[in-house]
């Protein structure tokens, strides 16, 4: 049990705490035919994974971090600087005209997709219950990918049937990720979700079904334990 | 003990002579296999007294694999560290991986090839523990940690060794291989002089779906190998 408060003999109280480096992070998958409009950081590890089109599966300590469904623990308070992401091919991609030229093997995402994304879906991130207004809202091109692979290839095609296709969102480095003016406080047990979803319909042209793996990063408060 | 570590003055202050250095950064191997994974644990042996985690034979630690002295998991009594940047920088060893399994051909080890580094920035955790209370003091898949070391790779119709030339490959760094786009911690974190730490990698899948190192013809016991940094401040004893 941990000591959370003192109250010293002059009546003052004293709470123990620690600010901490921590991100916190959700996934959401969909296929490529499906619109979409799913809720990350809205479940914890052992629950399923926000999908639409794809078999439901439950999360892992690698979709998420989150200890509390769609909210911030009683106990804890977040500050959120920046957010980003990391996409991941569920399925293949070849060329829609020659599809038997191998365009990505996933869990590979093209850059054709990356950019398909950026063009259609829409990304809202929301504090407290029955809030219409987002503390952040834009389209999802906006945000940059801060995590994720480096990759050079060998300056030609690969290999026979190949047609190499990899995007990333930006040039992957921490300074890329869009860093807000003011920081987003998110108090303790507050209602908290980031919806994404396709402004009409499909993604038009997208031809991979998608695990969008979201980081909100900052600082979090956590009691002394 | 031939050390002053501590001088108590007249007046009953204690102080510790200290060697700060910034330039010195605690690093420790451990090696990802196929299939099925239980926690590895980086800083959980010494230089030279104890088998890397997860490598082939188990072998002895080499000083390319960690600078920690001491039995492991836990920081020397004259020493003491404070966290600024954590950082993964992943090698190929051994392999290569089947052929068949992989449409996009491999890279010549110790390269990583980009579907290997993909599968393991997706399913691998990272955590950051210190103290016997185990308490976690980050937590996040590994892509959140970059390398910040690797090579600026420049090309033009390369061919890998493992394919005798035929084909080309596609490989990946963990994250950018500049030295300013390491992860930056926002509070840094705080090791002191004989308390325990480590930094547990656990796949949250229960294994790296699809990782594809090891190959029954050439070599059945592929690795990744995953050398992990903690850089910052760091005291020494003054010798």
């Amino acid at each position: 049990m941990a000591v959370e408060r003192i109250r010293l003999p002059n009546g003052d109280v004293v709470v123990f705490d620690e600010w901490l480096h921590w991100p916190i992070y959700s996934t959401i998958e969909w296929a490529a035919a499906q619109g979409l409009n799913l809720r990350a950081f809205s479940y914890v590890r052992g629950s399923r994974v926000p999908a639409q089109g794809i078999a439901a599966r439950n999360a892992t300590s690698t979709d998420t971090n989150q200890v509390a469904k769609s909210r911030m623990n009683w106990d804890e308070s977040y500050r959120l600087f920046s957010i980003t992401y990391e996409p991941f091919g569920l399925t293949n991609a070849t060329l829609s005209n020659s599809p038997s030229l191998l365009v990505a093997q996933a869990p590979q995402f093209t850059a054709a997709n990356l950019r398909r994304l950026q063009r259609d879906l829409m990304v809202e991130f929301y504090v407290g219950a029955d809030i219409d207004k987002p503390q952040v809202r834009a389209p999802f091109s906006y945000y940059h990918q801060g995590i994720g692979p480096v990759v050079y290839g060998n300056g030609d095609s690969p290999g026979a049937g190949i047609a190499f296709s990899h995007g990333t969102g930006g040039y992957v480095r921490w300074a890329s990720q869009r860093r807000f003016n003011f920081p987003v406080k998110i108090g303790g047990d507050r209602v908290m979700y980031l919806k994404t979803h396709s402004a009409f319909g499909a993604v038009a042209g997208l031809t991979q079904s998608v695990r969008l793996r979201w980081y909100l990063d900052g600082v979090r408060r956590r009691p002394l334990g | 003990m031939a050390q002053i570590y501590k001088i108590r003055t007249p007046d009953g202050n204690v102080v510790t002579p200290g060697d700060w250095t910034g330039a010195e950064p605690l690093f420790s191997v451990v090696e990802v296999n196929e299939g099925a994974l239980t926690i590895l644990t980086a800083f959980s042996y010494g230089y030279g007294n104890s088998d890397v985690p997860g490598s082939i034979g188990p072998r002895r630690a080499t000083e390319a694999d960690t600078n920690l002295q001491g039995e492991g998991n836990r920081l020397p009594e004259n020493e003491e560290l404070i966290i600024f940047n954590a950082s993964v920088e992943v090698f190929t060893i051994g392999g290569p991986g089947d052929a068949a399994a992989d449409l996009i051909p491999q890279s010549d080890p110790p390269e990583v090839s980009l579907l290997n580094m993909l599968r393991l920035q997706r399913d691998m955790l990272m955590t950051i523990r210190i103290a016997s209370v185990n308490k976690r003091y980050i937590e996040a898949p590994v892509g959140y940690f970059p390398a910040s070391t690797g090579v600026l790779n420049t090309a033009a119709g390369a061919r890998s060794d493992l394919s005798l030339g035929v084909s080309g490959y596609v490989s990946a760094n963990n994250g950018s291989h500049n030295a300013d786009d390491v992860r930056e911690l926002s509070s840094p974190l705080r090791i002191k002089g004989g308390e325990t730490f480590g930094v547990d990698f656990l796949p949250g899948p229960g294994q790296i779906v699809g990782l594809n190192v090891a190959n029954a013809t050439n070599s059945a016991e592929g690795r990744l190998r995953l050398r992990t940094f903690l850089d910052g401040y760091r005291r020494r004893p003054v010798a």
